[in-house]
């Protein structure tokens, strides 16, 4: 479908300092060392658009060893979350509506 | 007993007014010999009960009777500050929703209430009231460091120093938008989590949709959310974050698991199974054991506002885990065979950077400067604190080539900075430092040091003039002709105690101001109101060179191995190169080789680098080449014959 999406890309839970790439439609899209503040477990955000839907998504933290990538639909206004769980594994969440943080 | 210890009991009951159990949690300076406690209380009213307690274990048993104090665990004062855009909801119905646990008592509940039971003497400070919205500046929305200055400026008991007491900011929104309901700013500065905030305009003022009660869902929420954000101030972590340890070896102050489906204030309620209706559904207004066994029994430090570092009583927030390899190792390392020092002794460590890649690298020119590190101080039962240097310096941008295996080298002299002395008492210390080099985050292992206790009176006599802000900055800026009150401490130490590691500090700082011209700005008494040192006829003096006085203070001590160990190699051979050139300028090359000398004798048997002893040899080599030849008068010299 070819139409703006607003997506939101948030970087949640568990960095230490980590390098996250995060690329859309193959382009690297957010390429930075990135560690969470405890007390409102965010530690980085930025905002796209893109002109269709669904549209690949791929997560790689080099220095862990780490790639997740997924196909995601989007709403007209899109969210995502990546953080690392408790074992270490990349977490790749979405949804069509604002996370909060507190 | 003469520590004060803190200790908790896991106690089971053993009759009307008694408890027995074990100790499983200790903290204190010393080891605690005791393992199981007796409690016996007695008296019925409060104020007349006292408990008769017997702690037993590897010592003689010990017995101590406290008397009734107070029916709260600690106390705590609130100040709520609002902006006029904001909606700040501090008390709540709690059947005002009907998603609600079917037991729930019907209730007014204030946030006063909430910290109450948990254990909290609650007051207020009376200085609650408006702000202006102005201050989150022209966008409308706050960022910490606005809301930090609105804390400084408004909140009534603002003071950089711990205390049980918090300020709390409801405002309409941060600048992250709507998707940030409320943080604990106050991560900022060396006195953490004074103040915290409620973003009463953000997602929490959106209910579900279709909810039976959306105003008071809204008004649930801003609550739910205030009580939150106040849990962070007392160091409280999220849920799910409660088994969180940092790379650096620190963690929760008892070991711990997460607890992402708890029905408690710090936990998301959208997050549980089931969202923020299952939550709601199963929420009676309190805090998790594991939470309350902290905010009530947990050392005073880790809780209370100002003390230990947000999320910390690991000491030391990592800044990175990225599992890289770092090409770069940092040490922290003392000048001597076991990082122990004496009492009144000024504590000098040394940082080493190498270079641990297998390329050349270049860095900044005087990267280990104390403007380039981060360096925190963690005395045992006390809290992290960062240390401050007197001085920062802006130097010409330059870098240097560091080869394969190459290091640098700076004295980091930690003990006082304008934190104050923050390595002076006995006991023991851990340091750690990290800093930034070609844009890698470099953390050295913390290097654990000692100080002695006193060994004599006269060294405590010595004590309470010397632990001030005058001589420590005599100390680090390496003497001063200004500080006389500092001054006549220093030469006092350096009289009262003969053969101290204080004593060649003090010496030291006496020596090197005479070694060159000093210059002084004088400002005339009584000026008025000062607008510019030419406008109140202030003038700068030049007190000249007195090298051979400077000798005669120091000169004796600069060939001894304790100078070198105790003002670390790189000061040492600084201070000492200083007076042995300031001797060659005024004409004495025969003394001034001698003391290149000493220095080239001490330093060799200190284990310091060839390159370095053959710098110092070389020094040695010139001027005894320029002692040899027909003496040929200096300027300096001239002057100092009165030519």
């Amino acid at each position: 479908v070819s139409t703006d999406h607003i997506v939101h890309v948030e970087l949640r839970e568990g960095w230490q300092g980590d390098l996250v790439q995060v690329s859309m439609d193959g382009q690297i899209r957010f390429d930075k060392h990135v560690t969470t503040r405890l007390q409102i477990g965010l530690a980085d955000s930025f905002t796209v658009t893109v002109d269709h839907e669904p549209v690949p998504v791929e997560v790689r933290v080099p220095d862990r060893g780490l790639t997740a990538s997924r196909e995601i639909r989007l709403a007209a206004e899109h969210w995502i979350g990546i953080g690392l769980d408790d074992q270490g594994r990349i977490d790749l969440v979405d949804q069509p509506a604002p996370y909060g943080y507190l | 007993v003469t520590q004060h210890f803190h200790w908790i009991a896991s106690l089971t009951l053993a009759g009307p007014g008694h408890w027995t159990g074990a100790i499983w949690y200790t903290d204190g300076n010393l080891p605690f010999p005791y393992r199981t406690v007796d409690i016996e209380v007695t008296g019925t009213l409060p104020i007349a009960r006292t408990a008769v307690v017997t702690f037993s274990g590897d010592a003689a048993p010990l017995v101590r009777v406290y008397r009734w104090e107070s029916t709260a665990f600690r106390p705590v004062e609130f100040e709520f500050d609002a902006t006029p855009d904001a909606n700040p909801v501090v008390a709540i119905g709690t059947h005002d929703h009907p998603n609600r646990p079917p037991g729930l008592p019907q209730e007014t509940l204030s946030l006063d209430d909430v910290y109450r039971r948990a254990g909290f003497a609650v007051t207020k400070s009376g200085g609650d009231g408006a702000i202006p919205a102005t201050l989150a500046g022209a966008n409308g929305t706050w960022s910490d460091a606005e809301m930090h200055d609105a804390m400084q400026r408004f909140w009534s008991r603002f003071t950089d120093a711990p205390q049980w007491a918090l300020w709390v900011l409801w405002a309409a929104r941060h600048d992250q938008g709507t998707k940030l309901g409320g943080v604990m700013f106050d991560d900022i500065g060396p006195n953490h989590r004074q103040g915290t905030a409620i973003f009463t305009e953000s997602f929490i003022k959106n209910p579900p949709p279709g909810d039976a009660a959306p105003e008071a869902w809204v008004r649930r929420m801003r609550f739910w959310t205030a009580a939150h954000e106040m849990g962070h101030a007392f160091n409280l972590a999220h849920a799910w974050q409660k088994a969180l340890t940092t790379p650096t070896g620190g963690g929760p102050w008892i070991p711990q698991v997460n607890e992402p489906e708890s029905r408690s204030y710090m936990n998301y309620p959208y997050n549980v199974s089931g969202g923020e209706s299952a939550f709601y559904a199963d929420f009676a207004y309190h805090f998790s054991d594991s939470e309350l066994l902290f905010l009530r029994h947990a050392p005073t430090r880790f809780v209370q506002m100002g003390n230990a570092e947000w999320f910390d009583n690991h000491a030391f927030e990592q800044p990175s885990r990225s599992g890289r390899r770092c090409e770069y190792r940092l040490e922290v390392r003392a000048n001597r065979a076991k990082p122990v020092f004496e009492f009144l002794e000024p504590v000098v460590l040394e940082l080493k950077l190498t270079n641990t890649g297998t390329d050349p690298k270049l860095v900044r020119t005087g990267v280990l400067g104390a403007s380039n590190v981060l360096a925190v101080i963690k005395a045992d039962g006390k809290p992290a604190r960062q240390w401050l240097p007197y001085a920062h310096q802006c130097l010409e941008p330059a870098v240097q080539v560091l080869a394969p295996g190459d290091s640098v080298y700076e004295p980091l002299p930690v003990y006082a900075g304008v934190n104050g002395w923050d390595i002076a008492e006995p006991g023991r210390y851990r340091v750690h430092v990290a800093m930034e080099v070609t844009g890698e985050t470099v953390i050295s292992e913390p290097f654990e040091l000692r100080i002695t206790a006193p060994k004599s009176r006269e060294e405590e006599t010595v004590a309470s003039d010397y632990f001030t802000e005058g001589v420590g900055r005599a100390l680090y800026f390496g003497g001063t002709a200004v500080l006389e009150s500092a001054t006549d401490t220093l030469q006092d130490a350096a009289e009262r105690l003969p053969g101290s590691r204080a004593a060649i500090h003090a010496k030291a700082a006496l020596a090197l101001p005479l070694v060159k011209d000093y210059k002084t700005l004088s400002i005339p008494g009584g000026s008025p109101k000062l607008t510019s040192a030419v406008a109140a006829d202030a003038e700068v003096t030049v007190r000249p060179a007195e090298v051979q006085q400077a000798v005669a203070v120091i000169g004796g001590q600069l060939g001894a191995p304790e100078a070198a160990e105790t003002l670390g190699h790189i000061t040492y051979r600084r201070s000492t190169e200083s007076i042995a050139a300031a001797l060659a300028d005024a004409g004495d090359t025969v003394d001034a080789a001698e003391l290149q000398n000493a220095l080239l004798d001490v330093l060799s048997g200190s284990g310091v680098l060839p390159k370095v002893l053959e710098e110092v040899s070389e020094k040695v080599t010139d001027l005894n080449a320029i002692a040899a030849k027909p003496k040929k008068r200096t300027t300096r010299a001239k002057r100092n014959a009165g030519a």
